[in-house]
């Protein structure tokens, strides 16, 4: 827990640096955000570990298809990386990037999807066959 | 948690600009835009690092 109260303190204090160096210098600020952003994000990914172990032993437990977790997982990872990628986009004032990098993390996804669907269409003609 | 580095990257943000503007003050402005861009350089150096880290992260808890 001492991780959690260490983040909040260091995403505090980045935000009064920025502050104060915001007037001078804006590039350098954006830089200091992405840091905090970063640290940040490193942190609860360290927190989202024993989480990822427990989809892992019911995935065991249910007798699951090991693929579709592990295409579950990537999606989360891609979904994170891309929002973070995103927000540092519009902080910086390039919506338009932003938008872009979200746009790309969506194809991405639906890409990693595609087997997925596939499965469940060969699912649904094998039952169709057997009516 | 470092947080050394953003105390790092903090410090030389101050530094730059109040190097920036002593050099621009005294004349030499294609020197304050060459001191800015090298203290850009420095601070992208350090958090291509810790984005390597972030993402190296990912990958091995999502296994990509």
């Amino acid at each position: 827990m001492t991780l959690f109260f260490q983040t909040c303190g260091l995403v505090i204090l980045c935000v009064i640096l920025i502050l104060a160096l915001n007037s001078h210098s804006k590039d350098m600020a954006l830089l200091l955000a992405m840091a905090a952003s970063c640290m940040a994000a490193l942190a609860a990914m360290q927190y989202l570990e024993p989480v990822i172990r427990f989809i892992r032993e019911l995935e065991e437990l249910g007798g699951l298809d090991a693929d579709s977790v592990t295409v579950l997982l990537k999606v989360v990872g891609i979904g994170i990386l891309s929002e973070i990628a995103a927000l540092v986009c519009r902080d910086a004032g390039n919506a338009s990037l932003g938008k872009t990098v979200q746009l790309l993390g969506s194809t991405v996804i639906l890409a990693l999807t595609v087997p997925l669907f596939s499965a469940l269409l060969e699912l649904i003609q094998k039952i169709l066959g057997e009516l | 948690m470092d947080i050394d580095l953003i105390f790092k990257i903090a410090a030389i943000g101050i530094i730059v600009s109040i190097l920036n503007q002593v050099l621009a003050r005294s004349g030499r402005d294609e020197q304050a835009t060459m001191t800015t861009l090298a203290g850009l350089v420095v601070v992208l150096m350090i958090l291509a690092q810790k984005i390597a880290e972030l993402f190296d992260l990912v990958k091995t808890l999502f296994e990509f």
